[in-house]
């Protein structure tokens, strides 16, 4: 048997969790996501969360700031993984609330929960790093295919991870998808996870190479369609944290502050209450301290930060 | 000064990832407005610098260097080496464009200051293509010069030893570089000066001696200048951060960050020279690089976030001063 208390207290403590533990944990919570649609219904007061990026410290901090997860329920928009150092701490800390309130917690998820982005973006590295091999990475991307694509907040707020889709005009399509893969490269799930919001009049190609821009009118005829009066969405860097967009019917949310360690801006949640007013709440970055409140600072650098 | 020298490691590694991932060399279509011979400078680009590296292995400590290069090399991001490409390409393209003014029959001279391991003086003098190019000079710390010199040694086709030398000397110490230079360089032939994150960690006085020198006593040429500026919007923290990160990290000091924090404050420090132009490497990518280069820089590797990258690109310049 696993004491999730405890491995939650190591957690927040940057430790190293065996391997064998991770794969407990994994199974785990795969089992609870299989049961999950792939767009789950949430009740408010919630609060919504954007993309973490193994930035587990400013992780924390985003739980200090919104009431914590003994008190409020959280969705989590994806991108927990990649870029920062601790993407692994990140996710099993995510996991293991997940498995000790399984109530509280929805976690979406990202263009980064996959096998090919992490190859990229540093979660693989990470891990042969800490653990001399790539099992436990292959453990996290089992459970990454069971993540689910998005969430409803009181039957009026759509959250997913990028934006919307050219194949997708109801709640219903996105029920329909298979989701337990790797994300395609194209797609009603690829766009699920990639689209972005822009100033256009109609679907154009997005600059990432995957997923589309889409704009006010696509917004607002999925609104209308689906009868919802929000978007909120991650994906995309906020420099101040969060960004409303047509008319207050789209909402950037963006939780990694000083994203990479060098970007140097804010991070935001946003909290829906009873009343369905919006509420955010930004926080800044803190730097890392071990127990006796010296800095750390990551020694093992797994990239190279600037031009030199 | 070590700190400063190994700078040029994360620079010769950053090329090398950028070469192993396929973002260099660019092409034909690269560019908006074509350039002669710009496809004809990259021939056997890949393989110089793969030669340069297989070389630096057998040099002292070079092993342990390879090792570390090669890291970087597995671990490198679409964001950075995106980077390296537009750094590359932003002194390639004026020195291309400033040597193709100069007729064959004229002589033309370059200087790179604080060169580390660039190997430019393959591109513009060995093949031959460009006689007005009478004299290449890499300058640099002792150590750093040292090292180059016997790397290029053993490479199969090193620079052709009349018009190329590698000298060693201490930018800082502006005497002994101006006569260094003064002694290498004739004064009333057009030149080439390269600073290419060198400026940004010399102090303030320093940088501006070398460049009120320079000026004073070559006739004519061209000023070509990459470096980060820390930014000057209310609420730009880039600049505050990228010294902070630095600084402890590797305790690297990039003394003028924030003060030579804008395009402006930058180049102003080039007000004796006659046309002085700058551009953040942002700009330089809208305004430079073809949509259809831009979608295979795209499709190299996933480039995930592009925010980031236009933070990180707003915040590095290039700058050309001429005169004469």
């Amino acid at each position: 048997m696993i004491n999730i208390e405890q491995i939650i207290e190591l957690l927040k403590l940057g430790k190293l969790i065996p391997e064998e533990t991770v794969y407990s944990i994994c199974l785990k919570a795969q089992e609870l996501f299989i049961q999950e649609a792939n767009v789950s219904h949430v009740d408010t007061p919630v609060t919504i969360c954007g993309d973490i990026h193994g930035q587990l410290h400013d992780l924390l901090t985003l739980f200090e700031k919104s009431g914590g997860m003994e008190n409020t329920r959280y969705i989590f928009l994806g991108d927990f993984v990649d870029r920062g150092f601790y993407s692994l701490e990140s996710f099993l800390l995510l996991l293991c609330f997940k498995l000790r309130y399984p109530d509280r917690v929805t976690l979406i998820r990202g263009n980064h929960e996959t096998r090919q982005i992490t190859k990229v973006y540093g979660f693989y590295d990470e891990i042969l790093r800490k653990y001399g091999n790539s099992n436990v990475w292959r453990y996290c991307c089992e459970v990454f295919d069971y993540l689910s694509l998005g969430a409803i907040v009181d039957n009026q707020i759509f959250c997913v991870h990028g934006g919307l889709s050219p194949d997708v005009s109801t709640i219903n399509e996105i029920r329909a998808i298979d989701r337990k893969q790797e994300v395609p490269h194209e797609g009603a799930m690829c766009d699920l996870l990639w689209s972005d919001p822009d100033d256009v009049d109609t679907w154009s190609l997005s600059p990432r190479g995957a997923g589309f821009l889409f704009g006010k009118n696509e917004v607002n005829k999925f609104l209308h369609e689906n009868g919802f009066d929000l978007i909120a969405r991650a994906h995309q860097l906020v420099m101040e944290g969060y960004k409303e967009m047509f008319d207050g019917g789209l909402v950037t949310v963006w939780s990694a502050p000083n994203y990479c360690y060098r970007c140097g801006n804010i991070a935001a949640v946003l909290r829906i209450d009873d009343d369905m007013s919006r509420n955010y709440t930004i926080f800044e970055a803190v730097q890392p301290q071990d127990s006796v409140g010296n800095a750390i600072i990551p020694t093992k650098k797994p990239q190279m930060d600037y031009f030199l | 000064m070590q700190t400063v020298q190994q700078t040029d490691y994360d620079a010769f590694s950053s090329k090398l990832a950028c070469l192993s991932k396929g973002y260099l060399p660019p092409n034909e279509q690269s560019l908006i407005t074509p350039i002669k011979g710009f496809v004809s400078i990259y021939q056997g680009y890949k393989d110089l610098h793969l030669q340069y590296f297989q070389a630096l292995k057998g040099e002292f400590g070079g092993r342990r260097l390879a090792s570390k290069i090669n890291r970087s090399i597995q671990n490198s991001q679409p964001v950075m080496n995106y980077g390296t490409y537009l750094r590359t390409l932003s002194i390639d393209i004026p020195l291309l464009s400033y040597i193709n003014e100069i007729a064959p029959s004229e002589q033309c001279q370059i200087v790179n200051l604080g060169c580390g391991s660039d190997l430019r003086c393959s591109q513009f003098v060995d093949k031959g293509e460009f006689p007005q190019v009478m004299k290449y000079i890499d300058l640099d710390f002792k150590q750093s010069i040292e090292f180059k010199q016997s790397v290029l040694q053993k490479l199969p086709q090193g620079p052709s030893n009349d018009i190329y030398e590698a000298v060693s000397c201490d930018l800082n110490n502006i005497d002994e570089t101006m006569s260094v230079l003064t002694k290498l360089l004739k004064a009333d032939i057009p030149t080439v000066f390269i600073t290419e994150c060198a400026l940004c960690y010399m102090p303030q006085e320093e940088s501006q001696i070398l460049i009120d020198s320079i000026r004073k006593t070559f006739n004519t040429g061209v000023w070509l200048s990459y470096d980060p500026i820390g930014g000057d919007e209310p609420n730009d923290r880039f600049g505050k951060i990228m010294k902070d990160n630095l600084l402890m990290s590797r305790n690297l000091d990039l003394p003028t960050l924030l003060i030579f924090n804008s395009k402006d404050t930058y180049s102003n420090r080039w007000s004796q020279y006659e046309q002085v132009t700058i551009q953040n490497m942002w700009d330089f990518l809208q305004s430079t690089i073809s949509p259809i280069e831009q979608k295979r820089l795209q499709s190299v590797q996933f480039l995930d976030e592009i925010e980031e990258l236009r933070i990180m690109q707003s915040h590095y310049v290039t700058m050309k001063a001429q005169w004469q």
